[in-house]
């Protein structure tokens, strides 16, 4: 369970995002939201990337009293993630295996639904955009986060992939009990699947869809 | 090529950790990449012009291995020395961290907040510990040939000297990687250094501080490393023969002349800052002082080492002879419009004329002048051209 208390964030003198009590039980949640309504900073928020004013509890343990704790609970994937061009697919994910564990046959698992066990040895400089997300999504799976917050996860991926992840995600739920939040457009709508709880960030702050 | 491949290749698998072959990559190897300029220059200028170019050329080729030896002798045979390399020493851990915390700001490294930052603290600063004992590894090299230098020479207490402040810099500097990385990102740039129990007023008073601090740390470090040894070095100097107080003047000379970068950069900041302090709602006289919260700050080291080898009456004079300088650098660098090239033919001129003044013991001239031409500067600038367009 995610609880925001007091939460709001500025950027300098501008406000960007006002929640003063919300509260994500377990599920799926689809956060919709215009361009610059906040989405992005409210994952980055919830997963510990960015500073805010209040607090974010995350199972009972308040983020920024626990930071280093709540960070290993959650996992993030980036809008447009962007690795160092050096290392290859391989390496990120020893180095994540190292820092949040290592699960038997998940990497196994979650290379095969995305397909992404061919380019895994190259260069990361050598990667198109799709293959960078897919890479990124594998980090964001990577361990036993309880929660996983992914921006726009569906940007540069075919449709094939597209449905890969969604089958993933729906496993990974039921099996597994991993918590998600995904962002998007509401534009994307066609994509996912039906019965997530739908959120909207408007006017600086988070609703339930349609409330 | 093939050769470089090879040993590339070796040392990366060396690394078999995967969280120091990524460190590795990302850090040292890039470190070392951007700065092997920097490592030839000092090589050719320590190593091979100065000694090989002036005596080794001169000398039989079997002979010139021990030359190395003497270099090292030197470097632990006397303290001034010793402080010159561990002022170096400085110099590059902070110039690596400074490395380190400009990497970790890229887009490329957040992943290390979303994995790395995960782990238990102690596990982290471990793993700091190891990068930056990698960054420092050519001061390490050398710091263990003085050491084993040391010992056959019977210089032992200063071989662990080095030894000792090399470690205290390197745990140091991995505990600031490692505060850092745990720390919550602002998500904005240009947050201020000083900040805790510090009030509104009071930051804007040491606006210049925070600059330079955030934004000219290394310049800051370097003219300080350049101020205290110098300092240092008199007071030494001072212990075995009383220095005289042309002497002093001289010295504070120096170390004014050391500030005068960091006054111009401070000045030109200020400039962009507060475009025009004479609309400002404050005394004129308020105006004028502004800069010198920040630099009564910059220069209390000064104060309390030449506290600690004079009397203090003089101390305070010699101090504020110092502080006199830094105004002056500040309006001269408003007055030229922040021509570097202008402002240091300006300063050649006047240090000439100072140096004269503090050989005929006129001292006092100086530090007279300098606050009048400041005066004026600030005046002529701020007040007597309110339409000018910034």
């Amino acid at each position: 369970m995610i609880e925001f208390c007091g939460y709001s964030k500025s950027f300098g003198q501008e406000p960007v995002l006002q929640i003063n009590n919300f509260c994500f039980e377990q599920g799926i949640y689809w956060l919709r939201g215009k361009n610059g309504s906040g989405k992005s900073t409210l994952l980055k928020s919830m997963a510990a990337l960015l500073s805010f004013d209040g607090d974010i509890i995350i199972h009972q343990k308040y983020l920024k009293k626990e930071t280093r704790l709540c960070r290993s609970w959650v996992g993030f994937g980036y809008a447009e993630p962007v690795f160092p061009t050096f290392l290859t697919g391989r390496d990120m994910i020893s180095f994540f295996q190292k820092t949040k564990g290592v699960v038997p046959g998940q990497l196994d698992m979650l290379s095969t639904a995305l397909e992404a066990g061919y380019f895994l040895n190259q260069q990361i400089g050598t990667y198109s955009s799709g293959m960078i997300k897919k890479l990124s999504l594998i980090l964001a799976f990577t361990g036993r986060p309880k929660w996983v917050l992914l921006d726009e996860p569906f940007n540069a991926l075919d449709g094939q992939a597209v449905t890969a992840l969604i089958n993933m995600i729906q496993q990974l739920h039921r099996e597994q009990g991993v918590q998600l939040v995904l962002s998007s457009h509401p534009q994307s709508q066609a994509m996912l699947p039906a019965g997530l709880t739908q959120l909207e960030i408007r006017n600086g702050s988070l609703h339930h869809y349609g409330s | 090529m093939k050769g470089l491949d090879h040993i590339q290749q070796e040392m990366n698998n060396a690394v078999n950790h995967p969280i120091d072959r990524v460190f590795y990559r990302i850090f040292v190897q890039s470190f070392y990449k951007q700065h092997a300029g920097l490592f030839l220059f000092l090589f050719m200028l320590f190593f091979s012009s100065f000694f090989y170019i002036n005596y080794l050329g001169k000398m039989p080729a079997a002979e010139s291995f021990f030359w190395h030896f003497i270099l090292m002798i030197t470097v632990i045979s006397h303290q001034f020395m010793v402080m010159l390399f561990l002022g170096l020493a400085a110099f590059y851990s902070i110039k690596s961290m400074l490395f380190v915390w400009s990497v970790t700001r890229r887009p490329s490294s957040a992943f290390l907040l979303m994995s790395f930052a995960a782990l238990p603290w102690t596990v982290q600063w471990w793993a700091w510990l190891r990068m930056q004992l990698g960054l420092t590894a050519p001061l390490w090299l050398y710091a263990f040939c003085c050491l084993i230098v040391a010992g056959i020479y019977h210089h032992l207490l200063y071989g662990f000297v080095i030894i000792f402040f090399l470690l205290l810099f390197t745990v140091i500097i991995a505990c600031l990687n490692c505060a850092r990385l745990l720390k919550l990102k602002e998500g904005v740039s240009g947050q201020r250094f000083i900040h805790w129990r510090v009030n509104s007023g009071m930051q804007i008073r040491l606006l210049l501080i925070n600059y330079l601090l955030r934004k000219e740390l290394v310049a800051l470090v370097i003219t300080k490393v350049i101020s205290v040894t110098l300092l240092l070095v008199m007071r030494n100097w001072s212990m075995y023969e009383p220095l005289t107080p042309r002497e002093w003047m001289l010295a504070i000379l120096v170390i004014s002349v050391a500030h005068l970068l960091i006054s111009y950069k401070a000045a030109a900041f200020l400039s962009a800052a507060l475009p025009v302090p004479g609309n400002l709602p404050i005394k004129k006289l308020t105006g004028f002082l502004f800069p010198g919260w920040s630099y009564i700050l910059l220069l209390l080291p000064e104060l309390f080492l030449l506290l600690a080898a004079t009397s203090w009456t003089f101390s305070v004079y010699g101090w504020i002879m110092t502080l006199s300088f830094l105004w002056l650098f500040h309006y001269l660098s408003t007055g030229s419009d922040y021509s570097l090239t202008q402002l240091l033919k300006l300063c050649f001129l006047l240090l000439c004329a100072d140096y004269l003044l503090t050989l005929y013991q006129l001292s006092w001239v100086i530090l007279l002048f300098n606050f009048l031409v400041a005066y004026k500067l600030f005046h002529d600038q701020f007040h007597l051209k309110p339409q000018r367009v910034f």
